[in-house]
C-alpha cells in the first residue's frame, strides 16, 4: 500500500477510534453519574426507545424507536445525520427522566448494565434489515415479476440522481461535453431541499458544496462555470476520501467515481491518486463487496454497494488505472454472469450487465464476453450509457485517461493534509 | 443381467411375434417391485384391521388398503373426499411434475391422521362414533380398483394379440412403395416461412419474440421443441433449397441454436430435478432431460450435416448460465457424450425426460443423436447403445400390435396414456421414424403406418388440376390456446408423402396454405397456428427430396458448383441457389422488406478461369433486386 492509501487509512482509523472512544466513555460513564436514570439513558443511547420498554411509557420508547428508523432513512438517503442525533438524544433525556428513580424500584428488578457498544448503534441495525428485507423482496420471483412490470424505458421514470449518473456516463462515453437534457430547475431544487433539510443552507448556491453527482453531471456537460468548477476542486481537496459528497456526510462509491473521472478529465492530476486510495482504503473490497458509501464524518462504511454500482465504479477506476487488478472482476464475474442469464427484465440486471461488458474491455474473459453479448441492452437509461460507455471503450482503451483540460493549476489541491506530490496516473492501465 | 427371452434384438423383425409377453423383463421387475410394496401394505392394514383391532389401528389399516380407508371407518367421509382429491392432485403432479413422492405422502399421510382422528371431534355425529361396516366397502374399494385396472390392461393386450395373424398377413404381402423424390422450387408461402423463421432468428440474441409462450414442463408451448422445430426445418431448407448458398441459413441456423441456452427455454429443468430427482443442480444436459439434450443433439447433427459448420464443435461452444452465474459449457461432442452415459446407466435401457419417465420418442431422438454424431464425426457410440437400445425397444415398450407404449415409469414399470398421442402408442416416433437408427424397425413401422393411412389415399380422388378444394375443420391444439387446421393438414401431407402419392402431397401443400395463411409477417405468424403446427408444416414441406434421416446416415456434403457466397443478409432473402450441373448456378432471391437498387453478389467455386469467373472461380456481380428476381450464372 502507497504513502497515500497509508494516509487516508490512518485518518479513516482515526475517526473510527474516536467515534468509538467517545461511545464507551459515554456509555460507562452516564451510569455512573446519573445512576439508574444512566443506565436508562445507555440502553437509549445503544436503541433509541429502548430505555423505556420496561415501564410505563413502553409506547413512547416504541414511537422513538420508529422515529430513529424513519431518521436513518432521512440520514441515509439525503444526509440528515443531525435528525439521528436528535431522535437518540431525546430518546435518551426521555429514558433518564420517566426512568424510576430507584433502580431497586424497578418492576423487573435490577437491570443490568451492559457495558458494550458497537460503531453503529442498533437503528443501523434496522435499517441493515430493512434494507436486506427489500433485497430479498426484490429478489423474490413476485418482486422480480413487480420490478419488471412497473419498469418503463428509457430515462423518463429515472430519479433525479440516476438521470445525473446517466448523463455523466454518457459524457464520459461520448468523449467531449455533453449537454444535459432535463429540467435544471428540478436539479437545482432537489439540491436545494437537501441543503436546506440536512444542513439549513437556505441561502446562496445550493450547488457550492456536495451534491458530487450534480456538479459532476455539469461539469462534464460543460455547465459548471470557471468559479464553480474551482469550487469543486476545493471541494474534493478537502474531502476525506479526495472528491465531494453526494449527499451532507455522504461519499458514494459509484458517485464518487463519476466525480474523480470528470475532474481527472478536466486536469486535476492528483484527484486519481486521492480516489485511488480510498477505493483501496475505506472504500476497500471486502468478501468480495465495496461498500455503498462512506459516511465521512466518522468514516463508517454504510451498506454494501449494489453490484451494479460496485461494477460500475471499480471498471472506470480500473480503466483509468486507479486500481491495479482484476480482484473486482473475479468477484464480481458471477454476478454478472447470472445478471445475463436472467436477462434485461429488470433494470439492475440490464445495469449490470452494461457494466459487465465495461469490465470486459479490461479483460480477457471469452466466455463471460460471449454470454453477456447475448443480452440486448436498451430498456434502462443508466444500462444504456453504460452499454455505450462500453462501447467507446472498446474503441479508445485510453477513452476515460484522456484529459481535456490539462494547464488547470491545483493550488488548491495541495491544501488537504492528505495529498501530497504524487505522480498523476494515467496511460497505465492494465499494469499488473 | 440376463434378459429374459422375448425376441432376439433383430435388426429386421419384420414379422409381428405370435405370443409376446405382456411385459418386458426390468418392467416386470419394477413392477413387481411395487406389487411387492403393495401387498406389504395390504398385509400391513389387514393385520391392523383384523389382528389388533381397535379403533386406531383398524383407521390406519383401512387407510393402509386403500388411501383414505379408514376416514370413513372413523365416520369422517369428508376427510375422505378431501384426501380423494388430494389424490388426484398428487397423481397429476407425479405426471406433470415428477413429484413421485405425491401419492405416497397422501397415501401415508391418511394413515396417521385417519389414526389420530378416529376419536377426534366430527361432524353430525359422536365422537366416539366408528362405522365398522365400512370395513367390508373399503376391501371392495380396493379388490375393485385393481380388478378394473388388471381386466383394462389385459383386455388391451388380448385386442393387439387378436390382431396379429391380420397383420402379418398383411405384412408378408405389403409392398414399400417408391419414396418420393421432389424438388418442390420454393412457393410464396415457402417464401414467407423463411422469412418468418429469419426474422425470429436474426431477431436480438435474447429475442424469442415470434414463439408461442407458456409453461415450460409438459403442455405444447415449450419453447425447446418450437427451436428444435425451426432448426431442423431450416437445415432442410439448406439442403434441398439452398444447397449453393449456405452462409444466410447456417447464421440464421447458429442463432436460433444458440437460443436454446437462454435460462427461459432450459430453466424448467431445475425445478423437475428438484422434485424428481431431489437434485439441485440445474445442469441441462447431465442428468435425464433427455427432451432436452437428445432433442439439441439431434438438431446439432441436423445443422452441422446440412451447412458443414462446425461452430458448435468448439468446446464450450453452448454454455447454459444458470440464474445464480454457474455455467455448465457444452459442446456437440460433450452433449453426444451425455447422452450415452445416460444410456449406459439406465436399468431401463432408455432414460428418463422428466424424472421417473422414460418417453419413447425421446429415446429415439436420443439414439438418433447418437446416430448422426458418429455419422459426422467417425464415432461408435451409437453402435455401443444400439443392442440394448433394441432390447428395450422390443422388449419393455413393444404391444402385440407392433405398436410401442409411449412412456414409462422407470421407478414402477407402468405405462398409460397421456393424452399426447392417440392411444398412448405408435408405430414409430421421432423426427426420423426408424429410418437411420433401425432400419428394420422402420420397414414394418412404415408399412403399418401406410395401412392405417390408407384412408388418407383416398383425398386424392378430390383433386383436380392440382388442387385440393377442401377446407379443414379447426382443432384445438396441443397447447389449448388455439385452434387450427394446419396439425391436420400436416396429417395429409405426411400421409400423402408415406403413401408417395405426389399429387396429393402437392395439392395439401397448396391447400393447406390456402386455409391457413394469414397474410401477416414476424412478430405475427404466416399460417394461423402454433409454432409447433407451422414448424410441422416447414418440415415437411421442405423435407423434400433429402429427409432428415437421410442427412443422419449420410452427413454433410460441400456444394458442387458455385456458391454465393457473399450478399446482404439483413436486406436480401436466398430462396433458392442450387447448381444442376456444378458448373452454372440458378439463383432466386427478393428483397427482405423494401427493394434494393443495387446489391452486390459475391460468387465462388465458379469454373476458374471460364468466361465468367477469374482464375480463382471467383467473381462479384451487381444487380437490383426489386422483387423475386431470379439469376442465373453460367460460362457464356
Amino acid at each position: 500500500m502507497d504513502d497515500r492509501a497509508a494516509t487516508v487509512n490512518a485518518a479513516v482509523r482515526g475517526r473510527r477510534l474516536w467515534s468509538l472512544v467517545v461511545t464507551v466513555v459515554v456509555v460507562g460513564t452516564l451510569p455512573y453519574l446519573f445512576g439508574h436514570r444512566g443506565v436508562h439513558a445507555v440502553r437509549s443511547m445503544l436503541v433509541p426507545g429502548a430505555g423505556l420498554y420496561d415501564h410505563r411509557h413502553a409506547w413512547l420508547g416504541a414511537m422513538f424507536t420508529l422515529a430513529a428508523i424513519a431518521a436513518t432513512v432521512c440520514w441515509l438517503r439525503w444526509g440528515m445525520d443531525w435528525l439521528v442525533c436528535a431522535v437518540v438524544v431525546a430518546s435518551m433525556a426521555a429514558a433518564a427522566a420517566l426512568a424510576y428513580t430507584n433502580g431497586a424500584a424497578h418492576p423487573g428488578g435490577q437491570v443490568p448494565v451492559a457495558f458494550a457498544a458497537h460503531e453503529f448503534p442498533l437503528v443501523v441495525l434496522v435499517m441493515g434489515v430493512v434494507s436486506g428485507a427489500r433485497v430479498a423482496w426484490s429478489r423474490s420471483p413476485i418482486g422480480r415479476w413487480q420490478a419488471a412490470r412497473s419498469w418503463a424505458t428509457g430515462t423518463a421514470t429515472l430519479s433525479m440522481v440516476d438521470r445525473c449518473r446517466a448523463a455523466s456516463i454518457t459524457a464520459l462515453a461520448a468523449g467531449h461535453p455533453e449537454p444535459v437534457t432535463f429540467d435544471m430547475g428540478a436539479l437545482t431544487a432537489r439540491c436545494r431541499r437537501v441543503g436546506i433539510a440536512a444542513r439549513g443552507r437556505c441561502t446562496g448556491d445550493p450547488l457550492r458544496v456536495d451534491h458530487a453527482h450534480v456538479r459532476t453531471t455539469l461539469l462534464l456537460a460543460g455547465q459548471l462555470n470557471e468559479r464553480s468548477i474551482a469550487q469543486f476542486r476545493v471541494d474534493a481537496a478537502h474531502a476525506l476520501t479526495g472528491v465531494p459528497s453526494s449527499e451532507p456526510g455522504w461519499t458514494r462509491l459509484l458517485d464518487g467515481t463519476l466525480a474523480a473521472c470528470a475532474l481527472h478529465r478536466d486536469g486535476d492530476e492528483v484527484v486519481g491518486a486521492r480516489w485511488s486510495a480510498a477505493m483501496r482504503g475505506p472504500f476497500a473490497l471486502r468478501h468480495a463487496h465495496r461498500p455503498g458509501q462512506l459516511w465521512n464524518p466518522l468514516a463508517l462504511r454504510g451498506p454494501r454497494a449494489t453490484t451494479w454500482e460496485h461494477a460500475t465504479a471499480t471498471g472506470l477506476a480500473r480503466a483509468v488505472c486507479w486500481l491495479h487488478d482484476d480482484a473486482d472482476w473475479r468477484a464480481l464475474r458471477t454476478r454478472v454472469l447470472a445478471a445475463a442469464a436472467r436477462g434485461n427484465r429488470v433494470a439492475e440486471d440490464e445495469r449490470l450487465v452494461a457494466a459487465g461488458r465495461i469490465w470486459l474491455t479490461l479483460v480477457d474473459d471469452e466466455q463471460a464476453s460471449r454470454i453477456l453479448r447475448r443480452v440486448t441492452i436498451g430498456r434502462d437509461g443508466i444500462a444504456v450509457a453504460l452499454d455505450s460507455l462500453a462501447t467507446a471503450l472498446q474503441a479508445d482503451p485510453d477513452l476515460l485517461a484522456h484529459v481535456t483540460n490539462p494547464h488547470v493549476t491545483h493550488a488548491h489541491a495541495h491544501a488537504h493534509p492528505t495529498t501530497g506530490n504524487v505522480p498523476t496516473l494515467r496511460s497505465t492501465r492494465r499494469t499488473p | 443381467m440376463t434378459i429374459a427371452e422375448v425376441r432376439p434384438p433383430a435388426t429386421e423383425p419384420f414379422l409381428l411375434p405370435e405370443r409376446p409377453p405382456r411385459l418386458g423383463p426390468v418392467s416386470r421387475r419394477l413392477l413387481l417391485r411395487l406389487v411387492a410394496i403393495l401387498l406389504s401394505m395390504q398385509i400391513i392394514g389387514a393385520w391392523l384391521t383384523f389382528g389388533v383391532a381397535t379403533d386406531r389401528a383398524r383407521a390406519a389399516g383401512l387407510s393402509l388398503t386403500f388411501p383414505a380407508g379408514g376416514f370413513l371407518f372413523a365416520g369422517l367421509p369428508g376427510l375422505f373426499v378431501v384426501t380423494m382429491a388430494l389424490l388426484a392432485l398428487a397423481v397429476i403432479v407425479w405426471w406433470g411434475a415428477s413429484a413421485h413422492f405425491a401419492i405416497p405422502l397422501v397415501w401415508l399421510s391418511s394413515v396417521v391422521v385417519a389414526a389420530l382422528l378416529v376419536h377426534g371431534p366430527k361432524l353430525f355425529v359422536a365422537e366416539n362414533t366408528t362405522w365398522p361396516w365400512t370395513i367390508a366397502a373399503v376391501y371392495a374399494l380396493a379388490i375393485g380398483c385393481v380388478a378394473l385396472a388388471v381386466t383394462r390392461v389385459e383386455r388391451r393386450y388380448q385386442a393387439k394379440l387378436a390382431k396379429v395373424p391380420e397383420l402379418n398377413d398383411y405384412l408378408r404381402t405389403a409392398v414399400a412403395p417408391t419414396p418420393l423424390a421432389l424438388q418442390r422450387p420454393a412457393d410464396p408461402m415457402d417464401v414467407e416461412l423463411l422469412r418468418w423463421c429469419y426474422a425470429i432468428a436474426f431477431q436480438p440474441a435474447d429475442g424469442l419474440d415470434g414463439l408461442d409462450w407458456g409453461e415450460q414442463f409438459h403442455s405444447g408451448t415449450q419453447l425447446r421443441y418450437q427451436l428444435n422445430a425451426l432448426c431442423w426445418a431450416l437445415s432442410m431448407y439448406a439442403v434441398n433449397f439452398v444447397p449453393n448458398a449456405p452462409a444466410q441459413v447456417e447464421a440464421a441456423l447458429s442463432k436460433l441454436i444458440e437460443k436454446h441456452t437462454d435460462l427461459r427455454v432450459w430453466g424448467y429443468w431445475r425445478t423437475l430435478n428438484l422434485l424428481g430427482n431431489f437434485d439441485p443442480n440445474p445442469d441441462p444436459i447431465v442428468r435425464d432431460n433427455i427432451m432436452f439434450s437428445a432433442f439439441l443433439g439431434d438438431v446439432l447433427n441436423i445443422f452441422e450435416a446440412a451447412t458443414g459448420s462446425t461452430r458448435f464443435d468448439r468446446p464450450g461452444s453452448l454454455t447454459f448460465v444458470w440464474k445464480d452465474g454457474r455455467t455448465f459449457e457444452y459442446d456437440h461432442h460433450s452433449i453426444a457424450a451425455a447422452v450415452e452415459n445416460n444410456f449406459q446407466r439406465s436399468k431401463l435401457g432408455f432414460f428418463p425426460c422428466e424424472p421417473g419417465w422414460s418417453f419413447t420418442v425421446c429415446n429415439i431422438m436420443g439414439a438418433q443423436s447418437l446416430r448422426g454424431h458418429d455419422t459426422i464425426h467417425g464415432t461408435s457410440a451409437w453402435d455401443r447403445v444400439q443392442p440394448r437400445f433394441a432390447q428395450t425397444l422390443d422388449n419393455e415398450y413393444y404391444t402385440p400390435d407392433g405398436s410401442y407404449a409411449h412412456i414409462r415409469s422407470s421407478h414402477v414399470g407402468l405405462s398409460w396414456d397421456t393424452g399426447e398421442v392417440p392411444g398412448g402408442h405408435y408405430f414409430a416416433q421421432g423426427s426420423n421414424r426408424f429410418a437411420d437408427i433401425l432400419p428394420g424397425h422402420a420397414k414394418r413401422a412404415a408399412a403399418l403406418d401406410r395401412r392405417s393411412a390408407a384412408k388418407v389415399g383416398e383425398l386424392s380422388k378430390l383433386v383436380n388440376d392440382g388442387r385440393l378444394e377442401l377446407e379443414l375443420p379447426l382443432e384445438l391444439e396441443r397447447h389449448r390456446a388455439g385452434r387450427s387446421a394446419l396439425g391436420k393438414w400436416n396429417g395429409i401431407i405426411g400421409g400423402a408423402k408415406m403413401l408417395a402419392d405426389e399429387k396429393l402431397h402437392a395439392a395439401a401443400i397448396d391447400a393447406s396454405a390456402r386455409q391457413c395463411a394469414t397474410g401477416e409477417r414476424w412478430p405475427s405468424a404466416p399460417l394461423k397456428a402454433g409454432v409447433p403446427a407451422m414448424g410441422g408444416n416447414m418440415i415437411l414441406r421442405w423435407s423434400n427430396p433429402v429427409t432428415t434421416a437421410q442427412l443422419n446416415v449420410r452427413g454433410y456434403r460441400a456444394p458442387q458448383g458455385p456458391v454465393l457466397d457473399v450478399a446482404p443478409r439483413d436486406h436480401l432473402l436466398v430462396v433458392e441457389a442450387r447448381s444442376p450441373d456444378g458448373i452454372s448456378l440458378e439463383l432466386r432471391v427478393e428483397p427482405m422488406d423494401a427493394p434494393l437498387e443495387s446489391v452486390g453478389f459475391a460468387f465462388r467455386q465458379l469454373a476458374a478461369g471460364a468466361t465468367y469467373a477469374d482464375a480463382d472461380g471467383v467473381a462479384h456481380y451487381q444487380a437490383p433486386v426489386l422483387g423475386p428476381t431470379t439469376l442465373e450464372v453460367r460460362p457464356s
